[in-house]
C-alpha cells in the first residue's frame, strides 16, 4: 500500500471538491465534481474495494454526471442566481454556517480519531470471509453479501430504485418527445456502431460474472443504461426511443422485480425461508464456473434488468421534457 | 494511515453541509448533497481497510479487508444516484413553475 500516493489522492479529492463548490460556472463545477468521483474510485480501488470502485466509477461519476448535464441544459435559459444572498448581512450568510460546519467537523474528527489505529475484523466479517464459499458457492464475498446473506436488503434497494423511477416519471410526465436533433457526424455514428457490441459484451461480462469477480447486477445494469444514453447522444434523441419503447423498458423493469421475488418465493416453497440460496434447491455447482453459487446469477440478472431499465427510463424522462422546452 | 481517509471524509461532509446552507442555486444544493454522500462513502470504505488485507475475492491469501462496509457502500451509491435523479426532477419541475432555480425564491410553501 503506497501511503504517499494515497495522501496525494486525498489532497486532490479535497481540492477538487472545494473548487466544485467555489466555481460560479455550474457546468465547470459539474465536470470538476465528476473528476472528484473518478479520484474517489481510484482511492476505493487502492483501499482494496474493487466492487465499490467499479460502482463509483460507473454510477457516481458517469451516470450521475450525465443526469446533471441534462438537468442543467434544461434550465440553461433562465438566469442562474448569484452565489450567495446579497440582501442579508454577510456574517449571517457565510460566517455563521462556516463556523457551524467547522465545529461539527472538529467534533466528528475528534470522535473518529479514537476509532483509528489497529483494527481487527469483526466476528461477522470473519465468518463471511471464511465460509462464503461453503455456504453460497460464490467467490465474490461482496456479491454474496448482497445477493445471499442480505438479499432482503437488496430487494428493498430495488424498491427504492422503482420508487425513484416512478417519482421522476410522474413529475416529468406530460412531455412529448419530438424528433429533433440528428445526432453527431457520420464518423462518430459509425464509431459508435463498431463500439456498441463491445460495450454490451463488457456489461454482460460484469453482470454474469458477478458471483466470481467484482461486479454484479448493479454495475452491469448501469453499463447497459450507459449504452442507451450514448445512443441518445450519438444518434439523436429519437433513435433509441424508436427502437426500445418506454413500455418495453417498464416491462423489463417489472420483469426484474418479479424474477427476484419468484426466486425468493421458491425458497419459501422449499421450506427454507424467503430468498434462501443453497438450503433451497439451488445447486452450488463447481466453484469458479459460470453456473455456480445457486440463485446468485439469477438474482444478478434480475437486479441488472431493474437497474438498467430504471436508470435509462429516468434519463429518457428527463430528455423528453427537454425536447418540449426546445419547441 | 486510515486517519487521512477519515479527515478527508469529514472535510467532504462538512463542505457539502456548508454548500447546502449557503448557496442559492438549487444545483449547488444538489452538489452539496453529493459531497456529503461522498464523505460518508469514503468514511465507510476507509474504515473497512485492514492493513495487509487483500480484496474480498476468494481464494484469499492471508487476511482480507472487511467486506460488510463494502456491501453497505455499494447499496448507498445506487440509492444516492436515485435520490439525486429525483432531486433533478424536482428542480426541473420547479423551474417550469417558478422560472427560477433560486432556493430563496421558492416561497409558495411558506406559512
Amino acid at each position: 500500500m503506497n501511503v504517499s500516493l494515497l495522501a496525494v489522492l486525498y489532497l486532490f479529492i479535497a481540492v477538487t471538491a472545494l473548487v466544485a463548490v467555489l466555481l460560479e460556472d455550474l457546468l465547470s463545477a459539474f465536470i470538476t465534481l465528476s473528476f472528484t468521483g473518478v479520484l474517489m474510485a481510484t482511492v476505493f480501488a487502492l483501499l482494496r474495494a474493487p466492487d465499490v470502485a467499479l460502482t463509483q466509477a460507473i454510477i457516481n461519476s458517469g451516470l450521475v454526471t450525465s443526469l446533471l448535464l441534462v438537468a442543467y441544459s434544461q434550465t440553461r435559459k433562465i438566469p442562474h442566481p448569484p452565489e450567495v444572498c446579497d440582501e442579508c448581512p454577510s456574517w449571517l450568510q457565510v460566517k455563521v454556517p462556516a463556523f457551524v460546519c467547522s465545529v461539527l467537523g472538529l467534533l466528528l474528527f475528534r470522535g473518529l480519531y479514537s476509532l483509528a489505529g489497529e483494527r481487527s475484523l469483526p466476528e461477522a466479517s470473519v465468518h463471511y470471509l471464511a465460509r462464503t464459499l461453503e455456504e453460497t458457492g460464490a467467490l465474490n464475498v461482496v456479491g454474496a453479501l448482497l445477493l445471499d446473506y442480505r438479499a432482503f436488503d437488496t430487494l428493498g434497494e430495488t424498491t427504492v430504485i422503482f420508487a425513484s423511477v416512478s417519482g421522476v416519471s410522474i413529475l416529468l410526465s406530460g412531455g412529448r418527445r419530438v424528433h429533433s436533433g440528428h445526432g453527431l457526424s457520420y464518423i462518430v455514428k459509425r464509431g459508435m456502431a463498431l463500439l456498441t457490441p463491445f460495450i454490451l459484451l463488457y456489461a454482460a461480462s460484469i453482470l454474469f460474472l458477478g458471483h466470481l469477480t467484482p461486479g454484479g447486477g448493479f454495475q452491469g445494469g448501469s453499463v447497459f443504461a450507459t449504452v442507451a444514453i450514448l445512443m441518445c447522444v450519438v444518434y439523436g434523441t429519437g433513435f433509441e426511443a424508436s427502437r426500445i419503447s418506454s413500455k418495453s423498458k417498464e416491462t423489463l423493469e417489472a420483469g426484474g422485480a418479479i424474477l427476484f421475488v419468484l426466486v425468493g418465493l421458491l425458497g419459501i416453497a422449499w421450506g427454507a425461508g424467503f430468498l434462501s440460496n443453497l438450503p433451497a434447491p439451488f445447486s452450488a455447482g463447481t466453484p469458479g464456473s459460470l453456473l455456480s453459487a445457486g440463485s446468485m446469477p439469477l438474482l444478478n440478472i434480475a437486479v441488472g434488468l431493474k437497474v438498467g431499465a430504471g436508470l435509462s427510463s429516468i434519463f429518457y424522462a428527463m430528455i423528453k421534457i427537454l425536447e418540449l422546452e426546445d419547441e | 494511515m486510515s486517519i487521512m481517509g477519515f479527515a478527508t471524509a469529514v472535510f467532504l461532509f462538512c463542505l457539502g453541509l456548508f454548500t447546502v446552507l449557503t448557496r442559492r442555486s438549487a444545483f449547488k444544493t444538489v452538489i452539496g448533497l453529493m459531497l456529503m454522500e461522498s464523505g460518508v462513502l469514503l468514511l465507510l470504505v476507509s474504515w473497512a481497510y485492514i492493513p495487509g488485507g487483500g480484496p474480498p475475492i476468494l481464494p484469499l491469501q492471508g487476511t482480507g479487508v472487511d467486506p460488510l462496509p463494502h456491501a453497505l457502500t455499494l447499496t448507498a451509491i445506487v440509492i444516492g444516484a436515485c435520490d439525486i435523479a429525483l432531486a433533478f426532477a424536482f428542480i426541473m419541475k420547479l423551474e417550469r413553475f417558478e422560472k427560477s432555480v433560486d432556493v430563496d425564491r421558492f416561497r409558495r410553501l411558506r406559512g
